[in-house]
This record gives structure tokens, C-alpha cells and sequence, in this order.
């Protein structure tokens, strides 16, 4: 049986990578005593996808999870047996079952929405927005290699402030296996230091299952 | 607590927002993982920070800090928080943005707290203690502290010999805390309420049995420089101090605290068994730890169960110093096999003797083969393992090489010890030849599969053992030992790791030392010293100027053979084992005489006539009956 699972990446976990959210989640499903399937091998390892890796760094809402069980068990077992099970930082939405055969969640990927809040007050960022998004060409450098920004940076928008009165920026990106933004390269664009802003991503995108 | 000029928590919570993005691993400063505890400040009479000084991928592994913190934070008038040694990055970030060491759980800054418990298993964590105390906003010496400020207490193996450490502390605990945390408490609650003068908390704290303040005693030396004695200036203080102890193991913590990031052992620790009847001359922990208690079967298997539910973890450690010792090992095995052999859980059980029947023992674990197998003859001659009283026959060894190579390992890990100074180089030259013996037994039993992983740590002579009589090794001879191994094991399949030999004498010197090292270790941090466990970050140059500008010299520590009857600084820290079994067992070891498994037949270390009355209550010991007496 394989079982979707939509989850949020909060506060308590902000600072954890992506291995660690793995691990994670690895954990809580023993302590869930979900009968999680194995792969074979020299060191078998349950069977877990996560749709989108999440930078150390970023919290997120409506991530995404796909495990395989080796038996059925009913989708409000599951979340029974959850529930109590999870960690600080992680929160489930909804749990749903999928095909097996439908294929891994990452390449189906195509975008991910952003919500990008600044702390520390920056007077022209309308402005700064508005001029990076009239640029025909935003060429950043990533692992010592130019790339343009551009192509991947689908929209971006200044938001209201949040309840402290911290700007807020929205951001639609481009996210495909070899082919992504990061929001953190968006901040440099906008001559913005990344560790003077918290990310969240707020969505994912993906193409029609084939 | 006077909380009025400390940064408050939110303030550090928000600093930590825009800083924790530039430093590496920044969840080691985040707290908030599950199973941590946090409790309302307001409502809570004592405030307890346990602190490991180094950071927190090595101190959330440690057990001790688990145990107290599930202790403390079980009791409805007091809290446990913890803290670690932040990381080079992460102390510059905090220097820099004026930001104080802080706790994980609510982010109050140390100097908030009551009491501040430090933890010292290992001396080379000395500088880093001093170091936090000064993150923290505090003074280092004690006796520049005022009531305003938290109590410092410190316990662990180091504490055993706590004077060099014995000007920065207000207190050390000596053996198990299990129980002595909680007179502690009270004590405190007690002070509190009616007095604000330090000394009168600290003459309560020296009432209680395994608590040694040590400002209530003056050192004195002889003209030769040796230490002469103690003098007590305090008359609640007590002439020696003895250790404290448990009569039987309490249930031991399964609700451990589950990082986010990886740490050195992601596994559920659970000991078994305390203390050691091996009696291995070089091993602190096995003379420290006595008598044996062993926790039942039953209590073992439902701790794996309550932890495994509680945790998430895949991996269990089953801890113990001699797990072969264990009496109920077969039956905890076959238990472990019977509850979890479906549930995708590994085990672990380090520490098994050399012997066909720990292969036995993993082969029914169901242990992974892909990490090896590790046996610790310590020594490859029959002398040297006689001197260190670890008396294991070449034949048994390799019989249980040929049983693990034939049941499926392909590596096996040997630790051996260099730098007694009774070894000479065909000693060490038999370390090479022995291990050359094994691999080539692997590769006759399965081929160029074979793998040996030879692990030579240095001797370094400890307090409260047999050898704290001992000079080290000098450096030219451990030198010349080290190169004759590296030349020596080489080539396919044959891999040596060691020790650097300046982080052996480090800990040498600290191990033995006495209160005049205060300063030198003070002097040290001042100048650079940290994290001297660590190969990449130790500063030696640090160290050796220290001592200069101390007029002291480290080999006077180190490689001093001192006579039989030199008064030890320690002498007053009662082990339960007394110091002339020490003596008479050192003086066996000079005449490559053993000793063998005291559960087959009593030495009188003293061990059971001091804590009689515990024994009586305590059903676990080991103890045989003490008529049978061995003459040395």
C-alpha cells in the first residue's frame, strides 16, 4: 500500500536539512509501529520519498510524503497512529492513498511557491521587486558557475507585512530536477543577505501524472 | 535569582534567527527536539542547566546527562535544561552579537540558572568548562563567585582526581548521582530558604555523603615540590570523602531526547551492568565502578520496548564494561532475539571478551557483519598482558579470529595498548606479528576479503588504579614504538589507526596532577586552549607556555616514577577500594603476576566492608562471599 502523506515543516525544525527531515520521519513511523516495507539488500532501508528536498533553513506547508506499507491498514489508522507519534517540528494535513505504480513525486515536480519574510526592513524592496522582475537577464553564480535566474523565476510579488510588520515577498519558482531556483539566490538578486530572511515554502507544483 | 541585568530569552531567541543561518549544523543550538522537557520558570523552585562541555553531537550521546536530566526533571520543584560547548563558529557568533551560552530548552542565559551541573567523564575537557563559565558572563574561580551567582557542581570519572579542577568548582560529586542529585536539591531548597550566604550552602552540600567542597581544604607541598597533604579549614568537611553508590540499578531512562541532526551513537543506550570484576590494571573505569550490579532480563527487554516507542531509533546499545561478564547474557540474548528479531532493530554489545563464545553471542544477535568484529587483547605477549593484568592466551585469541572469519565477518578490529613502560620494542613488534598472523588466518578461511583494523591507543597511568604509581612511557620511546608499527603494518588489507602521542600526555598530565594546575589549565584556555580532544583544534604550544610561566614542569606529572609511599592528591577520594590493594596489585604487576575474574574468588579491594550496609540491600551485587583470600 502506498500512502501520501501532506505535511508541514514548522518552527522547531527550521534548522534541520533535508537528511535529518528523512531520518526524521523515519523515526516517527517506528514510533507510529507503521509496518513500513524495506528494500532489500545488505542494509535494508524503509521505503520513504520525499516530493521536494527542503534546505536547512526553511519551514514549509503542504510538503509532501510518500511511504509503503507492507500491509493495508485504513488511511484514519494511520493518522491515529501518527498523530501521537510526531516530533516538534512536523504537522500532518491529510494522508491519502496512491496508486504504487505512479511514478516517484520528484519527477513530476515542476514549481514551488515561496514565502520569503525579511528581517530587517529594506525601504526600496517595491522598487528593488519591481526592477528585478523588468530585467531580461538576472545572471547570479552557483558552484562557481553563471547561470541566469531569469527562466526560473516564474513570479514574484511584494506582500502585505506581517502582524511584527515585517516585509513579505511571495515567489513562484522553477523547480525541476536539473532545472531550479533557489529563494536564497533570489535574495542575493535583490541585494538581500539570505540570513536576513526566513523562508517557507508554501506549495508545490507538479505536472499531470502520464 | 536576580534576574534583572541578564539578556532575556527572547531577546536571545530572535538574535539566534538571523546568526544560526551562518554557522554548520545550527540544530545543535535550537533545542526543541521531541522528548525534551520544558517546564513553566515561574513555578519551578530550583533551576538545574546539565552541561556537557564539548559539543552536543558527543555530549547527547552521553548517558550520565540523560539520567540526570530525566531525574531532575521528574521532581515537581526543580528543572533540567541542557547546554553544550557550542562549536568555534557558533562561540564567535556569540562574542560577537553579545550573546551569552544560553539553555536549549527555554534559551535562558546560563547565569539564570541556580545550578549549573558540568559533566566530566574525560580531563580534555577542562579548558572547554572554563570557557562555557566564561560564555556564560561568570567568573571562572569560585571564589570570585558570589550568591548571585549559579552553583557550580561537577561529576564524572574526571572528578575522581578533582583537584586540578578544584578552584573553578563549587562542588564536585563523586560516584553515581542517581541518588545524591536529590539530597543535592533538597540542600539547596533548603539554603534558600532561609540564608543567602554562600558558605552556609556550601557546609550543607559538604554534609552530604559524596559531595566534596573543595574550598574547605588547603594543599600543602614538601620541599621537593611532591604533595605533602590536605588540611581541612572547615569543620563540617570531612577528612576523606567517599564515593557514593547505588545498593541496585534504578529503572534505568527510556525516554530519551531524539535529535533532529546526527550525533556519534543514534542508537538507545541501555547499561546492563555496572562496574567490572576484570580487574585490567590500566582501567579507572573497572576500579571506580565497583561492585558489580546487574540489571534483571525482564527490566532490559521492556526498556528496549518502552524506548523503541518513545525514541524511533533502530539501534540499541547494550552497555556495559565487560558484557561477556554479564551472568544472564545467554538468556537477555535470546530474549532480544525473541521480542525483536522481526522489528528491523539492530543491537548492539560492545565489550565481549575474547573468546569462541562472543561470536556465538553476535551470530545469535543477528549483528550486522558489515561493521566487523572488534576484540581488545590490549597487549600481543604474554608478559605484557600478565603486567596489565589482562590474562587472554594467543590460542583463544586466534581460535576466535577463526570462529569469526568462519561465520561470516570479514574485518575484525583489534585494539591494543602502547607505552607502558615495562614494554620493550618486542612487544611492540608482536602486536605487528600477531595481527599479521590473523589476516593471514582470514585470508586462508576467506580470501583477500580479509581485513584487519589494528587501533593503538597510548597508556596513560590513572588515579585509583594499580598503575597511578606508573611513569608514562617517555616521548622518544612512544615515538619509536609508534614508527615501528606504521612501518611495520602496512599493505593490503592491514590498517593502523593511533593516537597523536601530545593528546596522551595532555590527559596525563591532568589526570594526576594536583591543585597547582589550576593555573596552568587557566593559563592555557587563556591562551587558546579548547577542545583539546580534538586532533584538529588542540593547542599544545598553549599548554607548554602555561606551565612555563607557572614555573611548573608537565614531566614532574608525567614521568615522575613516584615512590610506594607519596602522599597522592586524590588520596582523600574514597573508592571503596583501598589504596594498599592498589599498591599490593601494582607490586603483582611488577612481578608479571595476575590476578584473575575476582567473582571467582575475593581480593578484599574493600569494596564490601565499606559499603556493607548497601550490600545488604542491594540483591544485584556480585561479590563472592568473602572467605576465600587470595595471598599476593
Amino acid at each position: 500500500m502506498r500512502v501520501r502523506i501532506n505535511f508541514d515543516k514548522t518552527e522547531a525544525m527550521r534548522f534541520t536539512g533535508h537528511l535529518d527531515l528523512y531520518r526524521t520521519w523515519e523515526r516517527t513511523f517506528r514510533r507510529a509501529s507503521l509496518p513500513l516495507a524495506y528494500s532489500q539488500g545488505f542494509k535494508p532501508h524503509p521505503r520513504i520519498q520525499i516530493a521536494a528536498a527542503l534546505p536547512l533553513g526553511f519551514t514549509s506547508s503542504n510538503d509532501l510524503i510518500d511511504i509503503w506499507l507492507e500491509e493495508p491498514l485504513p488511511l484514519s489508522e494511520i493518522q491515529a497512529r501518527l498523530q501521537p507519534a510526531l516530533p516538534p517540528g512536523l504537522r500532518i494535513n491529510s494522508i491519502a492513498q496512491v496508486p504504487l505504480g505512479q511514478p516517484a513525486l520528484q519527477s513530476l515536480l515542476r514549481a514551488s511557491e515561496y514565502q520569503i519574510t525579511l528581517l530587517e526592513t529594506v525601504p526600496d524592496l517595491a522598487n528593488r521587486i519591481q526592477e528585478l522582475s523588468q530585467r531580461p537577464e538576472i545572471l547570479l553564480e552557483r558552484r562557481g558557475k553563471p547561470y541566469n535566474l531569469r527562466p526560473l523565476l516564474l513570479s514574484i510579488e511584494l506582500l502585505p507585512p506581517n502582524s511584527s510588520g515585517l516585509q513579505r515577498i511571495y515567489a513562484l519558482l522553477r523547480t525541476e530536477p536539473s532545472l531550479y531556483a533557489r529563494p536564497d539566490e533570489l535574495m542575493r538578486a535583490l541585494g538581500i543577505p539570505p540570513e536576513k530572511a526566513l523562508f517557507h515554502r508554501m506549495k508545490l507544483h507538479f505536472g499531470p501524472t502520464p | 535569582m536576580n534576574q534583572g541585568n541578564l539578556t532575556l530569552p527572547q531577546t536571545i531567541q530572535e538574535k539566534l534567527l538571523s546568526i544560526l543561518p551562518l554557522v554548520q549544523k545550527p540544530a545543535r543550538y535550537t533545542g526543541g527536539e521531541l522528548n525534551q522537557i520544558v517546564k513553566d520558570w515561574q513555578r519551578i523552585a530550583v533551576r538545574v542547566c546539565l552541561i556537557f562541555p564539548d559539543i552536543y553531537d558527543i555530549g547527547m550521546s552521553n548517558l550520565g546527562l540523560a539520567i540526570l536530566y530525566d531525574l531532575i526533571n521528574q521532581r515537581e520543584d526543580a528543572l533540567a535544561e541542557r547546554a553544550f560547548a557550542p562549536w568555534v563558529d557558533m562561540e564567535n557568533k556569540l562574542r560577537e552579537n553579545q550573546i551569552p551560552l544560553y539553555s536549549l530548552e527555554t534559551k535562558h542565559p546560563l547565569a539564570a540558572f541556580d545550578i549549573l551541573g558540568f559533566s566530566l567523564p574525560y580531563e580534555s575537557l577542562y579548558t572547554n568548562l572554563l570557557n562555557i563559565l566564561d560564555l556564560a558572563g561568570l567568573e571562572i574561580w569560585a571564589e570570585k563567585r558570589t550568591p548571585q551567582h549559579p552553583l557550580i557542581l561537577a561529576g564524572g570519572h574526571a572528578a575522581f582526581n578533582p583537584e586540578p579542577m578544584a578552584a573553578f568548582i563549587d562542588a564536585f560529586v563523586i560516584g553515581e548521582g542517581e541518588e545524591v542529585i536529590h539530597e543535592i536539591l533538597e540542600a539547596y531548597k533548603a539554603w534558600r530558604s532561609t540564608s543567602t550566604d554562600r558558605t552556609s550552602l556550601l557546609k550543607n552540600l559538604a554534609k552530604i555523603e559524596g559531595v566534596y567542597v573543595p574550598s574547605f581544604y588547603i594543599d600543602h607541598y614538601k620541599p621537593d615540590g611532591t604533595f605533602s597533604h590536605l588540611e581541612k579549614s572547615e569543620a563540617a568537611a570531612s577528612s576523606t570523602v567517599s564515593k557514593r553508590l547505588v545498593a541496585h540499578l534504578p529503572p534505568p531512562p527510556h525516554r530519551f531526547i531524539v535529535p533532529y541532526v546526527e550525533t556519534v551513537h543514534e542508537r538507545i543506550p541501555i547499561e546492563i551492568m555496572r562496574g567490572c570484576t576484570r580487574g585490567c590494571r590500566f582501567c579507572q573505569a573497572g576500579m571506580v565502578t565497583r561492585p558489580i550490579r546487574e540489571r534483571p532480563v525482564s527490566e532490559i527487554i521492556e526498556t528496549i520496548r518502552k524506548a523503541v516507542q518513545a525514541t524511533g531509533y533502530n539501534e540499541v546499545g547494550l552497555l556495559s564494561l565487560s558484557s561477556s561478564d554479564y551472568t544472564h547474557i545467554s538468556e537477555l540474548v535470546r530474549e532480544v532475539r525473541k521480542n525483536f528479531s522481526t522489528s528491523h532493530l539492530s543491537i548492539s554489545l560492545p565489550s565481549l571478551r575474547i573468546e569462541t563464545f562472543s561470536v556465538q553471542l553476535m551470530q545469535e544477535l543477528g549483528i550486522t557483519r558489515r561493521d566487523g568484529f572488534t576484540l581488545a587483547p590490549e597487549a600481543a605477549t604474554e608478559r605484557m598482558r600478565n603486567i596489565i593484568n589482562k590474562p587472554i592466551s594467543t590460542q583463544s585469541l586466534l581460535e576466535t579470529a577463526r570462529a569469526i572469519f568462519e561465520n561470516g565477518w570479514s574485518t575484525i578490529k583489534l585494539y591494543f595498548m602502547i607505552g607502558h613502560p615495562q614494554e620493550t620494542l618486542e612487544d611492540v613488534q608482536a602486536i605487528v606479528d600477531l595481527s599479521k598472523q590473523i589476516l593471514s588466518l582470514g585470508k586462508k578461511i576467506i580470501g583477500h576479503r580479509a581485513q584487519i583494523h589494528v587501533s593503538v591507543s597510548t597508556f596513560i597511568p590513572k588515579p585509583h588504579t594499580p598503575f597511578q604509581w606508573v611513569p608514562c612511557d617517555t616521548p622518544e620511546n612512544i615515538q619509536q614504538k609508534l614508527s615501528l608499527l606504521q612501518n611495520s603494518l602496512r599493505g593490503k588489507n592491514l590498517k593502523l589507526t593511533w593516537n597523536p602521542p601530545e593528546a596522551t600526555f595532555l590527559e596525563a598530565w591532568l589526570s594526576r596532577g594536583d591543585r597547582r594546575l589550576a593555573q596552568v589549565i587557566y593559563l592555557a584556555w587563556k591562551y587558546g586552549a579548547k577542545f583539546d580532544a580534538w586532533n584538529d583544534q588542540r593547542r599544545i604550544d598553549a599548554w607548554l607556555r602555561a606551565f612555563r610561566d607557572c614555573g611548573l614542569s608537565p614531566e614532574f606529572y608525567t614521568h615522575r616514577p613516584r615512590p610506594i609511599d607519596e602522599a597522592f592528591p586524590w588520596d582523600h577520594i574514597d573508592t571503596g577500594v583501598r589504596k594498599e590493594f592498589l599498591l599490593q596489585d601494582y607490586l603483582l604487576s611488577l612481578r608479571q603476576q595476575t590476578r584473575a575474574d575476582c567473582r571467582q574468588g575475593c581480593y578484599a579491594c574493600g569494596i564490601m566492608p565499606k559499603y556493607k550496609a548497601l550490600r545488604e540491600k542491594g540483591i544485584t551485587w556480585k561479590c563472592p562471599p568473602l572467605k576465600v583470600h587470595v595471598s599476593a
